[in-house]
């Protein structure tokens, strides 16, 4: 077993290179932890250790054969990679957190889960989740909640709830997420990670299964932002299978000079005291490096959950409409109550009549949110603000008030809406020593800049380096 | 008010699902609760806006019109996850009666 845990990739690299562990050592630590510890923290669904162990193989024979040109080769070689149980694996069972989809295997992989094989990446199993992607918390699993291994009692955020917990617990080095409205970033700050929500259309998300088709991202979670920005380098580019991915021509170069926007809305009094010092905290590390802030306004940031909502329901309907149990799965009697809800507010705000007063009038609103932007990148590189306006809740706190737990996703369905990239950031704890991050949103497609502004924090902090003791 | 006209037994109908009454009263309540929650956009003018659908600006986006080999290789890999086949095909309830044909 191996005792120190890799918590990079390029500390990982090193330590197979000089083999003092090899990646079947890798894989054998990993199953162990999870057999010993996931019955109280549920992060997966499916464990694959057969397909674990064939590609560590893989990997290992690689390492002896090529030396360090295997990752040259294989950028991703050795990294343990925990799956959210929306991607498809050809073989692998591929639930979406729902019983609809309980017996269901995959019968092809995602483009992502391709391109993360392809660079020597190893797949240690599927994750838990809000069933389809839909929820803050976790809670909405058809499978059983999600854990914080930071604390037992609270909730990791969602919907990413089991890949989140499952590299805070030390069960893989990294894993794969959707992020619609938050389900990347919250739970990230919840359970001290990087996240990334990228730019709509930077990744292909074809063979990921769909939630709200015009929001929907796929997005990353690991302890370092250099992690991160591996995966996205691997991930990001163009698909035939999903016109929106379009990365390459529009990426926006980096500089050497930023200034971050502080946009009024999001540091009002809905943040908690412990958010709102810990960003000033965050600020004043980055002004240290001579980075620059200027107040901005998002005027139309408040609107954003009411459209985010409408949109997301209506789509998620469209999209769920697909489960008649005819060519796979269990039919829609298995639906459980949260896919209701938004399957039903969907179908009523596209029905005849009220179109046009509920889906319509958020399509325009969206716009305002999305000039919003605009205008403030005209002034700023990047914008500050709050992932959540408080740390992790506790599990139950919210289940039975459903708009209470759509609200936990004000400060980042915004980035959605608008399809910019969002990076979640570890920035510390709470007295009670839950995590705290904060967010970076840019303009569209400049993924660079907020991992470059991620790195110069990560250089200046040690948060990240915290490990949950289970 | 929206709220008079919101029947929760036919939007459960357009979206093909079956509720028991106690979920008829709590789905109403609750769903109720959320379009409350966005009539808050009726505050805001968007007389001179447009709508947007998707935010990449694309329009159509065509390819080559040329047959692609599947992601899924063969047929009984396709039909392995259908609760019913019928000599290579997936079988579905009749929708069409013979009194209307």
């Amino acid at each position: 077993m191996i005792s120190d845990l890799p918590l990079s990739i390029s500390g990982l690299h090193k330590n197979l290179l000089a083999h003092k562990y090899s990646a079947v050592d890798l894989v054998d630590t990993y199953l162990s932890r999870i057999n010993a510890f996931d019955k109280n923290i549920n992060s997966f669904i499916t464990v694959t250790d057969d397909l674990a162990y064939s590609q560590a193989k893989i990997a290992d024979r690689l390492i002896s054969d090529l030396g360090k040109d295997a990752f040259k080769e294989y950028p991703l070689l050795g990294v343990v990679v925990a799956y959210k149980d929306l991607f498809n694996i050809d073989g692998v069972r591929t639930t979406a957190g729902s019983k609809v989809l309980e017996n269901y295997t995959a019968q092809y992989s995602a483009t992502s889960v391709k391109r993360m094989q392809k660079a020597g990446a190893i797949c240690i199993g599927k994750t838990n989740l809000d069933a389809w992607g839909h929820g803050s918390s976790g809670e909405n699993s058809d499978f059983g909640p999600t854990k914080n291994p930071w604390n037992l009692e609270y909730v990791p955020g969602g919907s990413s709830s089991g890949s989140a917990a499952a590299v805070a617990a030390n069960f893989a080095l990294a894993s794969t997420g959707t992020d619609t409205g938050s389900s990347v970033r919250l739970p990230a700050s919840f359970c001290n990670l990087v996240g990334l929500k990228p730019t709509y259309g930077a990744v292909s998300r074809w063979g990921v299964i769909a939630f709200a088709s015009s929001l929907d991202t796929i997005g990353q979670m690991t302890h370092t932002v250099s992690d991160n920005e591996k995966i996205f380098e691997i991930w990001k580019g163009s698909d035939d299978k999903d016109v929106n991915a379009n990365y390459l021509k529009n990426a926006v170069p980096t500089k050497n000079k930023f200034t971050i926007g502080l946009p009024k809305e999001y540091f009002d009094d809905g943040v908690c005291s412990e958010v709102l010092a810990n960003l000033e905290e965050v600020k004043k590390v980055y002004q240290k490096q001579n980075i620059k802030f200027k107040q901005i306004s998002l005027p139309h940031t408040e609107y954003g959950t009411a459209v985010y909502y409408i949109t997301a329901f209506a789509e998620a309907s469209s999209n769920l409409a697909r489960y008649d149990g005819v060519r796979f799965g269990n039919t829609r009697a298995s639906f459980g109550p949260e896919a209701k809800r938004r399957i039903m507010l969907g179908s009523y705000v596209l029905s005849a009549g009220y179109r046009d007063q509920y889906y319509v009038k958020a399509m325009k609103v969206r716009s305002k949110i999305i000039e919003d932007f605009k205008k403030a990148f005209t002034e700023v590189d990047a914008i500050l603000a709050p992932v959540s306006p408080t740390p992790a809740f506790k599990l139950g706190q919210k289940t039975d008030d459903p708009l209470s737990m759509y609200l936990s996703d004000i400060f980042t369905v915004n980035a959605n809406i608008a399809g910019v990239p969002g990076l979640s950031i570890p920035s510390g704890f709470s007295k009670s020593g839950l995590p705290i991050g904060y967010q970076l949103m840019g303009p569209k497609f400049s993924e660079s800049t907020l991992y470059k502004l991620g790195k110069i924090y990560q250089s200046n902090t040690d948060y990240h380096l915290k490990k949950a003791i289970l | 008010m929206a709220m008079a006209n919101f029947d929760i037994k036919s939007v459960a109908r357009l979206s093909r699902l079956k509720l028991t009454p106690s979920e008829e009263k709590m789905f109403e309540n609750q769903l109720s609760d959320i379009l409350n929650h966005v009539e808050k956009l009726n505050q805001l003018d968007t007389k001179n806006t447009q709508p947007t659908i998707n935010t990449t600006g694309l329009q159509n986006t065509n390819r080559e019109d040329k047959i692609l080999p599947s992601e899924i290789e063969s047929p009984t890999k396709a039909l392995r996850e259908a609760r019913n086949q019928y000599n290579n095909y997936f079988k579905v309830s009749a929708v069409l009666d013979k009194e209307a044909l």
